[in-house]
């Protein structure tokens, strides 16, 4: 007679499953295949607690789950075939990278015996990956699987967050073992920074140099939201007055209608906010890495600044910008402690000549004035003509000086919509809605959303920055929707980036989702390529004119309702009806062809040199190039 | 774009890391991915158990951000950055370190030598 099998035996696929469940993972995004099947075959058992969203591309299944972890905070997780499926997944694997994202991509892999043949659908994915992976595994024992998940879920979320790839051959998947779920993680290599106490002597450092500075800046990026330390952030600039510019991954780390808020620095950052940069002379960096769009020309990048970089990743610092002080550490803890020595030194109250200090809500030096919400908070006396006075009053002449030209203005002489009353429109109701994510994919339209909305709370702007992957927003955006059922998730896209991954409506629909409003900003251009050949190649429209089907057509083939708009007079109650309507609403935007972001730095120039020529038509001037700062 | 400049100099990088499959390979893929030519590369296994100490003779202006970037990987224990001529020693040292002595080595020889 045969022993009855131990009932706390698995297959290598159950294990994963329960890996995933123990976690805490709730929803995988994913396409099986030959490799993967073993784990498909599981799946249903676990159908409960973990839902397997079908994609129809690979790419939009790490997409999805990078935009499940960017609205969440958590680990997204997709899944695919080995060979083309894992190959698939190298772009959002990359994005994940570049944007620190948190992913753990599992991707099935050919049998053991068979690795390195040239098996059918074998591709060497661990090896394809490396650059692009915080760390990978190949896993071709299932003993090893709840280690593994373990490790990868740990990695994948913290420090730096970023993407872990699981490689597990098949036959790991179908063995059967029984799993010892007592793991210990053991990482001695792993330095995690949020582990590791803050070096008290740069911090001190941080704080004298800021106790010192007359013209001081806040940069905030990615990390300060990563870090949940939009509190922190808003104290510290609070308490010490300082004005704050947000990256395009900072957008929403920091309040835009807060009186201290400059906004976005850069390439298509305001005049205002890069001519600040290039006359401060102390620029804390928290949680942003210097990227190039960021900074120009890198050596010619805020001249006259001590630079303060604190970053959870060590190598990031002095990487491209020379630093004064470096502090690795989480952004939280960092400012934490940074508040602690302002406070200790007295920094905040003594002031001698008041450089330090908060005023911004009743110095009318910012456009808008903020509610004294804790006037119990420090608060010294202060003298007339202080040196962080003169300093916000001088970055305030700069808004108005750049300002007005800056702002888009109507041509007189027709009325073709335009992408800016697009973003306009969108941002207003936004606002009258409330409970609203915006999914952004590359390109210009993702520049107009990010100057012309505001962003007020971390993780409502979620966008492709560092690798910039056009085709990232539908399936970004199906993720999102995924994670927060309760809020209404728009995409801005263009044209352009919607043909690349727009088939993830189907999976929306068949998700069920009916939180996604898609609004495509159709300028039957790649917009972006094509300002620049306009701007810098004499108009040598070369690859960038581009058609498309029907997208309102395309969005009802789907089963979701199509708009078609093409006035500006029509925009409103569009928006309108697709956030009432109970379903997926795609509108399709026909806007102005040419018309261009603005201001713009020519890419590896100063960002003291701004194009800030407003006009949509560039033929009849030559833009002008702005002194330099 | 930073030309390859005449400063190129030889950096000599000590790298304690895991005795696992792919760890090198992370490890070397990051000299590559800078356009860095490898000069000389020795891996061997310590006496430390699941260690390996790889010695890399890399071509480059600077090796700041490869070592701080080396010490990111995961399955990177350590990363030094040593003077070349003192990097030879500590072979020579290492390896002698490594001898098993026959029994009729006198004692004070074997002393001397570790």
């Amino acid at each position: 007679m045969k022993p009855a099998a131990d009932p706390a035996l698995r297959t290598g696929a159950q294990i994963m499953c329960e890996g995933l469940i123990r976690q805490g993972v709730d929803v995988i995004f994913g396409i099986p295949g030959g490799a993967i099947m073993p784990f498909y075959h599981a799946l249903p058992e676990y159908d409960d607690q973990l839902h397997h969203v079908l994609c129809r591309h690979e790419q939009g299944a790490g997409h999805a789950a990078e935009g499940y972890a960017r609205a969440s905070g958590r680990v997204g997780v997709c899944i695919a075939t080995s060979g083309p499926g894992a190959t698939n997944l190298v772009t959002p694997i990359a994005d994940a990278w570049m944007d620190s994202s948190p992913l753990v991509a599992i991707t099935g892999q050919v049998p053991s015996a068979l690795l390195g043949t040239d098996a059918f659908q074998e591709t060497d994915i661990i090896g394809i990956t490396v650059p692009i992976t915080k760390h990978s595994y190949l896993v071709r024992d299932p003993r090893d699987l709840p280690r593994v998940i373990a490790e990868a879920f740990h990695i994948a979320s913290t420090g730096r967050p970023g993407p872990v790839l699981i490689d597990v051959t098949k036959d790991a998947q179908q063995a059967s073992v029984v799993p010892d779920w007592n793991v210990t993680l053991d990482l001695p290599g792993y330095s995690d920074a949020r582990q590791h106490g803050i070096d008290e002597g740069s911090v001190a450092a941080a704080a004298a140099l800021l106790a010192a500075a007359e013209r001081p800046l806040i940069l905030a990026g990615n990390g300060v939201i990563q870090s949940g330390a939009t509190a922190e952030l808003l104290a510290l600039a609070e308490q010490t007055g300082i004005p704050v510019i947000t990256t395009l991954h900072g957008l929403g780390a920091f309040p835009q209608d807060h009186a201290l808020s400059l906004g976005m620095p850069g390439m298509h950052g305001w005049v205002h906010v890069n001519r600040a940069i290039q006359r401060c002379d102390v620029l804390l960096n928290i949680g942003s890495r210097f990227d190039d769009r960021v900074t120009g020309k890198a050596s010619t990048f805020a001249p006259h600044a001590s630079v303060i970089h604190v970053d959870v990743d060590p190598s990031e610092i002095g990487k491209l910008v020379k630093v004064a002080v470096g502090i690795a550490g989480d952004a939280r803890a960092v400012m934490t402690a940074l508040m602690a020595q302002l406070e200790e030194k007295q920094i905040l109250r003594s002031a001698q000549d008041d450089k330090l200090f908060r005023s911004a809500q009743d110095d009318k030096l910012f456009r808008s004035a903020q509610d004294d919400k804790d006037g119990e908070a420090c608060h010294p006396e202060r003298s007339e003509g202080s040196a962080l006075q003169t300093w916000r009053a001088e970055i305030q002449e700069l808004h108005d000086q750049f300002a007005p030209r800056q702002e888009y203005r109507r041509r007189p002489d027709n009325d073709i919509l335009q992408p800016h009353d697009v973003c306009a429109a969108l941002n207003a109701a936004r606002h009258a809605r409330g409970n609203c994510r915006v999914v952004t994919d590359v390109g210009q339209h993702q520049m107009w959303a990010a100057q012309l909305m505001d962003w007020q709370r971390p993780r409502t702007h979620i966008t492709s920055g560092g690798s910039g992957t056009m085709g990232f927003a539908v399936p970004a955006a199906l993720g999102a929707a995924m994670a927060l059922p309760d809020e209404t998730i728009w995409v801005v896209v263009g044209d352009g980036g919607f043909q690349m991954t727009n088939q993830e409506i189907a999976t929306m629909l068949q998700e069920g989702l009916t939180n996604v409003k898609i609004a495509v900003v159709n300028n039957g251009y790649l917009g972006m390529v094509r300002q620049w050949q306009q701007l810098f190649e004499g108009r040598r429209y070369s690859g960038t004119p581009l058609t498309g089907p029907d997208f309102a057509k395309l969005a009802e083939a789907y089963g979701a309702r199509g708009i078609t708009v093409d006035s500006v007079a029509r925009v409103d109650s569009a928006i309108a009806e697709a956030w009432d309507h109970p379903g997926v609403v795609l509108i399709d935007f026909r806007v102005e062809r040419e018309a261009n972001v603005f201001p713009i730095v020519p890419q590896g120039r100063s960002i003291g040199e701004m194009m800030v020529d407003a006009d949509t038509h560039a033929t009849d001037t030559t833009p002008a190039l702005a002194g330099r700062a | 774009m930073m030309a390859v400049s005449a400063t190129t100099r030889r950096h000599t990088l000590v790298v304690q890391l895991n005795d696992k499959p792919g760890a090198l390979y992370r490890a070397i893929g990051l000299i590559r991915r800078r356009d860095y030519n490898v000069s000389s590369l020795v891996v061997g296994a310590t006496d430390e158990s699941g260690t390996s100490r790889m010695v890399l003779v890399v071509e480059a202006a600077d090796v700041t951000q490869i070592v701080q970037q080396l010490s990111r990987l995961i399955d990177v224990l350590s990363v030094a950055e040593v003077a070349h001529e003192e990097a030879i020693f500590n072979q020579i040292a290492d390896a002698m370190r490594r001898i098993a002595f026959p029994a009729h080595v006198p004692t004070t020889v074997q002393e001397i030598a570790r």
